[in-house]
């Protein structure tokens, strides 16, 4: 339904104001001015009928002849408004009648009275005047006036009226249009802003809602991570604490493996000094096999026996020299893989007090990660609760922008036009909605 | 050398070598083999005194390359000699390959007496001399050469080897000496 602006129902308001009040003004006017008319009508009437009842009056009360009464009714007769006179006789009987042509036939109104009075009766004003001489009536003075002059003059009051009413309601209708210019006007353009400004703000709302609740989700999956890093700190930690039971351990380990290498490279020692007289004494029983053999070779045929039994010897004692020499080599090669063993069991020491040092550290690390990880979870639980307020207030703020905007529609509606209508219709809410969940930031027109 | 009353050391060669068994002559003998480095030689069992460790050489001034010194055996002064020196082979002895100690072979013509240094002593063989004589010309004091198990053996003619030491050193015995 097509409805009117604020400067419309101004311009329609104080017009009608204005036309009621010229129409009020034309009717007091023609009213007053009738009024007035008749009133001087009726107070003419009344006068011109005494003044002829007392002229009229010496001719009835003599009986005199009507000329001496006509004479003095000519007078006045010429009155422009004065239509008949008629002077009865108490009796009723006419004395003297007079009345113009241009008055209407059957209008006379003849009765006889003792007191003044005036009757009206359609476009006629009857005055009774009664006649008096010496002190007793003879007889009543009729008379007979025009309204038409109060007619014309009622006409003329009315065009005066209607002038002055259509030029008082013409600058009526042009103030209140200039008037109501001023007031709707800014109130338009405060409606259009006021819109335009809850439309932005229940956008932002919205936006900022939107962005708080991913913020509030981007928090419980960063909690989600905190507790997973917290765990996965805890667990470092207890690998840690036994990485470094199980280095120290190793330490100890390696200690001992290498004391022991220790020893046994003194028993290898012992067992190279043992060998050393193996090797002497079979190098001797060598020597002394390889005397006898010869003092048998010697002998010629006596000692061949001998001498089997010395070379026997011999073979025996180079064998126990092969044997031990065998075994030195042995032993020099358990004595570099001993010595290979120590180094490395000390250089395994050396990786395990590092290790256990790593592990130290690592555990000490791990403890303060843990406990920045509980931190950034508590702070996470305020942040979440943070941006829980906030957009329990976003909302309240959405509301009430919504709220703001159908406030707005409905000002606008109260004060627009139908064009600014159009235009606020196309920045409606619902159109604006999708727009403000797309562009979160405030429009230029801010 | 412990030598007798033996003039200049000429004669004393020539007297050696006249005491010594003549060369040409076929005979089986009984060896004893020795090793110097990569060279083999042998040894006429009856030649020898004894096989002996070698202990400390006390090197004496002024001796010739071939003298290395003296040492003591059982109570008397035994003179050293090397026969890489005197065979012309220097560098032979190699410690390294050998089980044994280094040995000393005391060998005595008459009353001469000297001992060579061996890296290794590998028994005893019985070989006939004077018919397989191989080889370019060898050293006076080599008899003959021969093969045994592979390896070419020098069979060393003790009194000839010993006058060559003698002649070679041109000084009289240290027991010439000591008795002068």
């Amino acid at each position: 339904m097509r409805t009117f602006g604020l400067r419309t129902k101004l311009v329609v308001t104080y017009t009608g104001l204005f036309l009621a009040f010229t129409l009020a003004f034309a009717w007091y006017l023609i009213y007053r001015q009738g009024s007035i008319a008749s009133q001087a009508l009726e107070t003419r009437a009344l006068g011109i009928s005494g003044i002829l009842a007392k002229l009229i009056a010496p001719a009835v009360d003599l009986d005199l002849d009507k000329s001496q009464a006509e004479n003095s009714l000519a007078a006045i007769k010429e009155h422009k408004d004065l239509l008949y006179v008629v002077v009865l006789k108490p009796d009723g009987s006419v004395y003297l009648r007079h009345a113009e042509s241009r008055m209407p036939a059957g209008a006379e109104l003849l009765e006889t009275t003792t007191v003044t009075r005036v009757e009206q009766r359609g476009e006629l004003l009857h005055v009774f005047e009664p006649m008096r001489w010496n002190g007793k009536d003879i007889g009543t003075l009729a008379a007979g006036f025009s309204r038409q002059s109060i007619t014309q003059e009622i006409q003329t009051s009315t065009r005066t009226a209607l002038v002055v009413s259509g030029f008082i309601l013409l600058i009526g209708f042009l103030a209140a249009w200039v008037v109501s210019g001023t007031i709707a006007r800014p109130m338009l353009e405060l409606a259009t802003r006021l819109t335009q400004l809850s439309q932005d703000l229940a956008g932002l709302a919205r936006s900022q809602e939107t962005a708080s609740t991913q913020q509030v989700g981007a928090i419980d999956e960063t909690r989600g991570t905190m507790e997973v890093m917290l765990a996965s700190a805890q667990q470092i930690a207890e690998s840690s604490s036994a990485v470094l039971g199980n280095a120290e351990r190793t330490v100890n380990g390696n200690r001992e493996v290498a004391h022991r290498i220790k020893e046994l490279n003194n028993h290898a020692e012992r067992v190279a000094e043992i060998l050393a007289v193996i090797m002497q004494v079979a190098d001797r029983t060598d020597l002394l096999a390889l005397n006898a053999a010869l003092e048998g070779t010697k002998a010629g045929e006596a000692g061949r026996g001998f001498t089997l039994v010395a070379a026997e010897m011999r073979r025996l004692a180079e064998s126990v020299m092969e044997s031990v020499a065998g075994i030195r080599r042995l032993m020099n090669d358990m004595r570099s893989a001993s010595q290979s063993a120590v180094q490395a069991g000390h250089e395994g020491i050396a990786l395990s007090e590092e290790t256990s040092r790593s592990a130290r550290d690592i555990a000490l690390v791990t403890q303060q990660q843990r406990k920045a990880t509980e931190q950034v979870g508590r702070s996470m639980d305020d942040m979440a609760a943070t941006v829980t307020d906030a957009i329990a207030s976003t909302r309240q703020t959405a509301a009430t922008a919504q709220d703001l905007v159908h406030a707005a529609l409905r000002l606008d509606r109260m004060v627009g036009t139908s064009g600014s209508r159009d235009r606020l219709r196309d920045a409606s809410p619902e159109q604006n909605h999708a727009t403000a969940e797309n562009s979160p930031s405030r429009p230029q027109s801010e | 050398m412990n030598g007798g009353s033996v003039g200049s050391s000429g004669e004393r060669k020539a007297a050696i070598i006249h005491e010594a068994s003549p060369l040409g002559d076929v005979r089986a003998l009984s060896l004893m083999l020795l090793r110097l480095g990569t060279r083999w030689f042998a040894l006429n069992v009856h030649a020898i005194v004894e096989v002996a460790l070698k202990g400390a050489v006390t090197r004496v001034p002024t001796a010739p390359s071939h003298i290395l010194g003296i040492t003591c055996l059982g109570g008397r002064l035994v003179t050293v000699v090397s026969l890489e020196q005197m065979t012309g082979g220097a560098g032979l002895l190699s410690s390294e390959n050998t089980a044994t100690l280094p040995r000393l072979v005391v060998v005595r013509h008459g009353e001469y007496e000297m001992a060579l240094v061996a890296e290794g002593i590998h028994g005893f063989t019985e070989h006939v001399t004077g018919l397989d004589t191989v080889g370019p010309p060898l050293p006076e004091f080599v008899r003959e050469e021969f093969v045994w198990q592979d390896n070419r053996v020098a069979l060393l003619d003790v009194p000839r080897l010993i006058a060559t030491a003698v002649s070679l050193s041109g000084i009289d015995s240290p027991a010439d000496t000591v008795e002068a």
